[in-house]
């Protein structure tokens, strides 16, 4: 049930993110990008990674998706706005042709790797123990992003402010 | 013995002038709102307190054994680098406390004249300010217990001088002496400071150098100086002595000084900073008595600007000229005597000059007060009767510059003569004798120009225009009552220093300063078997003095057609001296417009745009030949700078993993 | 099919990094350049969730948590980038934006 589960969801992710990649239409790359990120959520519940399904969900899937498509829609770009941003063949096709060769080594690479069996400690994932290691080690960046999500609205803010 | 107490005296004057600083600041847009008695009030308390704290110390001092009068206090490390390390300190012994009690003292009389002599002055606040600013650096200098905090307060009063001579800066010529005045200090005070550095590195030892006068004392009674290094270690701090004592050749500043406010004349360039230099060479006399070559180039330097700057003297129409020049050439005579080894002589004509001149630039002030602004003596005369009281102070004090007994001059100028015929020198053996004449026949010249400067002002005919006579008034109190208390201290002052073979142990000034300075080879106060020449000496020079007046007030009330017929004699000397034998010009043809010149022909045209300039341009003409093949990498495309991240990422995880 | 281990993770993650690496480098459209770098994010997490998993240790979850965050922020700052330069250029195309170059 598992490993079929995974290539399901693996599968999944790698097609909508080809797609996402390659449309012309940007609402198209955005609808395949939400499934994507669909997708990778599940390979997070998979891994017992609890909390950031859950995150992975709302902010990816929810907040940033619908974020992009509000931009997308506002914009509001013709075909013939479009038509000058299609994939030219010999740019798109050296970056994919360098990509594919740079990913080949990595994997080569990264061959030989444990298995995962080991059954999970107790609460392994939950709200709770990641917030321990947030709220523990790592309370100075916690506090730092805190301040990097405030400075970011106040930027958004006056970004897209409309010039006198 | 340490005091935890000695920081106040600088400190109060330090406070109201941050204080009136800010007044000043606060009310720069509205130059006549109130504030005008906060400001007097502040800025006459800050000296009268440090004043009432110095005499404090002074009767502390007097109640310690006489080996061990000194108070100390020290600060804290001012600065640690290196072999150099030096404590912020203050050191109140006989010396300072000596200079102190008139700095503080008279520094008080002239703030509170100040009062009325500025009193509708716009820079009301902006004036107290500086001159609480001036007292506090000379208290610094004076208090200081190192070459370098004397050299603060040396830069300190400097700066004050600059400020308060171009006070009304609104005039450029005044603006321009004020700038003169800045420069010429400068370059006296380049010497110093290299003087200071000579000191620094002769001080060779194994511990730290903290440039503290114990120390350096200590380092000259060991012999630890090589001798031709501390002669130009003296030279070299008396060159610094020359421009902010106004000797020659750095005089020139002083006379142009006159621009600045009276008071400031009186309080700065007559009785306190021009007589630092003289305190500094009496601090540092034990290292001036190891180098008898310094002391000699000082004691010719000192008579010979004694000399020249009383003949200018001769010949000035303005009131405060006269009196400039009468500062330089007693400044002269304090050199005179410090340069033979007669350092408390030195420092007592420092103090009874501090009474006098500062009285009599007061006096000269409350003539320039009542005659709405008059300078010209030629346009005074007779004003005795209208402001007399402004006119006594102001004869007291004439009495005492010309040294007729017993006003305070004749003790300190005596002494100083006495001391000029009796001390040997032991490169020149008939220098002294020379000296003497030089001195004897200046004393002379300085009581026929003082004298003919009283005749033209408060005696003889009213030459007075219409207009100056209708406004014509004697002073407020507030500048009278510092004028008689400082006629009194000019009457009086020279009884401390009576000479000794009139009252044994008569000259408890020399007595009280002895333990602060370095014994002269010729031995104590009391030379025995001079005696009778020591009174004949004085009586001579009483004599000069008589017969200088006399000359005078012949020349001036008697027959005073006969001076404009000897000018008219003898034209070409009379053009020398009354364009003061064009040492201003000639400093302008042989230094100034050299320098302007070569700075315009040589360090612009050719330095400036053929050197500099071209190696400017071939830098930016060199980066911009390497930067068109460097820019071409730079192509605004995002994404090739993304490639390259990407490519930099896979090198680096390349080299490291 | 065979049991899966973190190598099968792993690889889908460097897959799906590669997959936007394309789109950052390959395509003109800003919106589609933005969004593939989404999924380059995405792909990192992956990695990192799946290490955790590997290692049962909290603390790549903390990291996540940390880079959803900043992507959060970088979305919003970056679309408000792209709305105010689309207002003044009237376009998206990367390569119509080449200030940088000056």
């Amino acid at each position: 049930m598992e490993p079929t589960l995974f290539w399901i969801l693996a599968g999944l992710s790698v097609v909508s993110g080809v797609i996402a990649v390659t449309r012309r239409n940007p609402l198209s790359s955005a609808l395949a990008l939400a499934i994507a990120l669909v997708a990778v959520a599940g390979l997070f519940a998979m891994l017992d990674a609890h909390l950031l399904f859950i995150l992975q969900i709302l902010v990816y899937a929810g907040a940033i998706v619908v974020l992009i498509v509000f931009v997308i829609m506002m914009l509001n770009l013709g075909p013939e706005d479009l038509e000058p941003m299609r994939i030219q063949p010999l740019k798109f096709g050296l970056a994919a042709l360098v990509s594919a060769a740079a990913c080949g080594g990595t994997l080569l690479w990264i061959r030989d790797m444990p298995s995962l069996s080991a059954p999970v400690t107790p609460g392994f994932g939950t709200a709770s123990e990641v917030s321990k290691v947030l709220f523990g080690p790592m309370l100075l960046g916690f506090e730092i992003v805190g301040l990097i999500l405030l400075v970011g609205i106040l930027g958004a803010v006056v970004l897209a402010k409309k010039e006198d | 013995m340490s005091v935890s107490f000695l920081w106040l005296i600088p400190f109060f004057p330090l406070l109201g002038s941050v204080v009136n600083g800010v007044i000043a600041l606060s009310t720069s847009h509205r130059p006549h709102a109130a504030g005008r008695g906060a400001v007097s009030v502040i800025g006459c308390a800050a000296p009268i307190l440090s004043f009432l704290v110095t005499a404090a110390a002074f009767l502390q001092l007097r109640g310690l054994p006489v080996d061990g009068r000194a108070l100390t206090q020290s600060l804290y490390t001012w600065i640690a680098a290196g072999r150099l390390s030096v404590e912020a300190g203050f050191l109140f012994d006989p010396l300072s406390c000596a200079m102190l009690l008139f700095v503080t003292g008279i520094g008080s009389l002239i703030h509170i004249y100040s009062i009325g002599y500025m009193g509708h002055d716009r820079g009301y606040a902006r004036y107290f300010a500086y001159l609480n600013l001036f007292t506090f650096s000379m208290v610094l200098l004076v208090l200081g217990d190192s070459l370098l905090t004397m050299f603060v307060g040396w830069e300190g009063v400097g700066l004050c001088s600059y400020l308060l001579i171009g006070f009304w800066f609104g005039d450029e010529e005044k603006a321009i002496a004020g700038n003169k005045a800045f420069i010429v200090n400068r370059i006296g005070d380049f010497g110093f400071l290299l003087g200071i550095f000579l000191i620094f590195w002769a001080l060779t030892g194994d511990g730290k150098v903290g440039l503290g006068y114990g120390e350096i004392r200590e380092a000259a009674h060991q012999h630890r100086f090589a001798p031709g290094l501390l002669t130009a270690a003296c030279l070299l701090l008396f060159m610094g002595a020359t421009g902010k004592s106004a000797q020659l050749p750095l005089y020139v500043w002083l006379p142009d000084a006159m621009a600045g406010p009276t008071p400031v004349s009186a309080l700065i360039h007559a009785a306190t900073m021009v007589t630092s230099g003289v305190y500094m060479v009496s601090r540092l006399s034990f290292l001036f008595i190891e180098a008898p070559v310094a002391l000699t180039v000082v004691a010719i330097v000192g008579a010979a600007t004694a000399f020249f700057a009383a003949t200018i003297g001769l010949a000035q129409n303005d009131i405060k000229k006269v009196l400039a020049y009468s500062t330089v050439s007693q400044l002269g005579y304090m050199f005179l005597g410090v340069g033979v080894g007669a350092f408390s002589a030195g420092m007592f004509h420092v103090v009874t000059h501090a009474f006098f001149k500062a009285c009599l630039f007061l006096g000269a002030g409350s003539v320039i007060h009542a005659l709405s602004g008059e300078q010209d003596i030629r346009k005074m005369g007779g004003l005795l009767k209208r402001i007399p009281r402004t006119g006594w102070t102001f004869i007291a004090a004439w009495l005492a510059i010309c040294g007729i007994f017993p006003f305070a001059g004749f003790f300190s100028k005596d002494e100083i003569l006495w001391k000029v015929w009796s001390e040997p020198n032991t490169i020149i053996p008939w220098l002294p004798k020379l000296l003497w004449a030089v001195a004897f026949v200046t004393a002379g010249i300085t009581a026929f120009y003082m004298t003919r400067l009283v005749a033209m002002v408060f005696l003889g005919r009213e030459r007075i225009s219409s207009e100056a006579k209708s406004h014509l008034h004697e002073s407020p109190s507030s500048m009278t009552i510092p004028l008689i208390l400082l006629a009194a201290g000019s009457t009086l002052i020279g009884f401390i220093g009576v000479p000794e073979f009139i009252v044994e142990g008569g000259n408890r000034f020399h007595h009280w300063l002895e333990p602060a300075l370095a014994a002269t080879h010729g031995g104590g106060v009391h030379v025995a078997h001079g005696a009778a020449l020591e009174a004949a000496l004085m009586a001579l020079s009483l004599l000069i003095a008589v017969a200088g007046i006399a000359a005078a007030w012949h020349f001036y009330l008697r027959r005073p057609e006969l001076p404009g017929r000897i000018a008219a004699a003898v034209p070409g000397l009379y053009r020398a001296v009354a364009g003061k034998y064009f040492v201003d010009e000639a400093y302008e043809a042989a230094v100034v417009r050299p320098i302007r010149e070569g700075s315009r022909l040589v360090l612009w045209r050719i330095v400036d745009v053929r050197v500099i300039d071209f190696a400017v341009n071939l830098v930016g003409m060199l980066s911009r030949v390497a930067s068109t093949f460097v820019r071409l990498v730079q192509s605004g495309y995002v994404q090739f700078y993304a490639a390259v991240i990407l490519i930099g990422v896979a090198v680096l995880l390349w080299v490291m993993l | 099919m065979g049991a899966i281990t973190l190598g099968h993770y792993v690889g889908l993650a460097v897959v799906l990094f590669f997959i936007g690496t394309v789109g950052v480098l390959g395509r003109k459209n800003a919106l589609i350049v933005f969004m593939s770098i989404e999924l380059q994010l995405n792909a990192v997490n992956l990695a990192f969730a799946a290490f955790a998993r590997a290692h049962l240790k909290m603390d790549a979850h903390a990291l996540v948590f940390f880079v959803i965050a900043v992507a959060a922020v970088e979305a919003a700052v970056g679309l408000a980038i792209l709305v105010s330069i689309f207002r003044r250029r009237e376009t998206v195309d990367l390569d119509d934006m080449t200030a940088l170059n000056e």
